[in-house]
């Protein structure tokens, strides 16, 4: 029971992985397009969508480093659980606060639990656009549509949302790990210390 | 009664729209949206922008999508979706001949794109750093998509050769900087495929 139990939350912890590793491709060229408008000239409020994008790309690759450094064991995540225990009674609750608003062309700075559920929910309608698009071919075009490949993303879809609805950290010890994490690579780049990194294509 | 809660009505949606919006407007989890949508899509009400992507658009007869639906709908599509080739030359005023498709690049390999007027085309990775380094984008920007600048639309059409172009006599070469344009076809040797 206890293995079965391990294996799911591996694999929830392999899908949590993918899903930042997804939403930090995309954040990626998000970035790359408003870097070079920058640098073309391009209208001056792009510095702040820079600025915002380069905060929640840190972050999520902090968080990132937690996830793949707890599927892998790593000793230190256990001392980090436990800090964050302790730090977490001292942090204030946020309130529900009216949503301060913002020119429409400026990106919201998100905190970072918001960031990694929007990172789970974006897997999540992904996969579901997958699903869709073979659900259609399946009735249009049977021959082209196996059940197994259905199924396999039906369990891929049922696995993100359960990681969304059930495994979702507490959004403060989200906050602390990020903060602390990209503090500790800011530290290890001023030292030339190799950086973990998420896979992310350099668009 | 009940029936307008579970089914929404496609008219209450917006023209360009993902799931997240749809999930929005239904009760619950947003369990629906899923039964929701892919019956729509079996009746052809909506299409997705691209298949695989949680991105749609309404199919309404007679009505085609305006050129700011278009670009909104492959903006939330693509994040790194930029004009290029003669779309970009025409919408700058530096072509005399207008494009029948919007030619477009993106980072992902993916080409494959449900927008009948969109060309789209895979750049590799490298080439938005080339944009910054050289400055490649105009400073004007089309309903708030990016745009290559002219001279940096011509280079990229020699570099790559997969987007139409008007013909030569058709480009206001007086327009172009001879100065910028060697700078672009220059940053962009590196990247340019084996034909």
């Amino acid at each position: 029971m206890t293995s079965t139990r391990s294996s799911s939350n591996d694999s929830l912890n392999g899908v949590a992985l993918e899903a930042v590793e997804h939403r930090l491709q995309a954040l990626s060229e998000y970035l790359a397009v408003y870097r070079a408008g920058l640098a073309s000239g391009v209208g001056g409020w792009q510095w702040r969508q820079v600025r915002v994008l380069r905060s929640d790309i840190a972050r999520l690759q902090a968080w990132w480093w937690y996830l793949n450094s707890q599927q892998r064991n790593a000793g230190w995540v256990r001392w980090l659980d436990k800090l964050s225990a302790l730090l977490i009674p001292m942090m204030p609750l946020k309130k529900d606060k009216p949503r301060r608003r913002h020119p429409a062309r400026t990106m919201r700075r998100l905190g970072s639990y918001s960031l990694v559920l929007r990172a789970y929910v974006t897997l999540e309608e992904d996969v579901q656009g997958q699903l869709l698009t073979r659900r259609l071919t399946a009735k249009q075009f049977p021959a082209r549509v196996t059940d197994a490949q259905l199924r396999q993303l039906e369990c891929r879809l049922e696995q993100a949302s359960m990681l969304r609805r059930h495994h979702l950290p507490e959004p403060r010890h989200v906050s602390v790990c990020c903060q602390l994490l990209r503090a500790v690579m800011v530290l290890r780049q001023g030292l030339g210390l190799p950086l973990p990194m998420a896979r992310v294509m350099e668009p | 009664m009940q029936q307008d809660v579970m089914f929404p009505s496609l008219d209450s949606l917006p023209k360009i729209f993902s799931l997240s919006d749809l999930k929005q407007r239904l009760p619950g989890d947003g369990e629906h949206a899923l039964d929701v949508t892919l019956r729509w899509l079996e009746a052809g009400v909506i299409r997705q922008v691209a298949p695989e992507r949680p991105v749609f658009y309404r199919v309404i007869l007679g009505q085609p999508l305006s050129e700011a639906e278009v670009l909104q709908a492959l903006m939330r599509t693509f994040p790194s979706v930029v004009i290029v080739g003669g779309s970009a030359l025409w919408r700058q005023g530096v072509s005399t001949q207008q494009d029948s498709t919007l030619e477009c690049a993106v980072a992902e390999p993916v080409t494959d794109c449900n927008l009948n007027q969109v060309g789209l085309h895979s750049r590799p990775a490298g080439w938005w750093s080339v944009m910054r380094q050289v400055g490649g984008l105009s400073a004007e920007g089309r309903h708030g998509a990016t745009m290559l600048s002219p001279e940096m639309a011509v280079a990229d059409a020699a570099a790559f050769r997969d987007v139409w172009m008007p013909d030569r006599d058709g480009i206001d070469w007086a327009r172009l900087s001879t100065a910028r344009l060697c700078s672009a076809t220059e940053a962009l040797l590196p990247l340019r495929p084996a034909h």
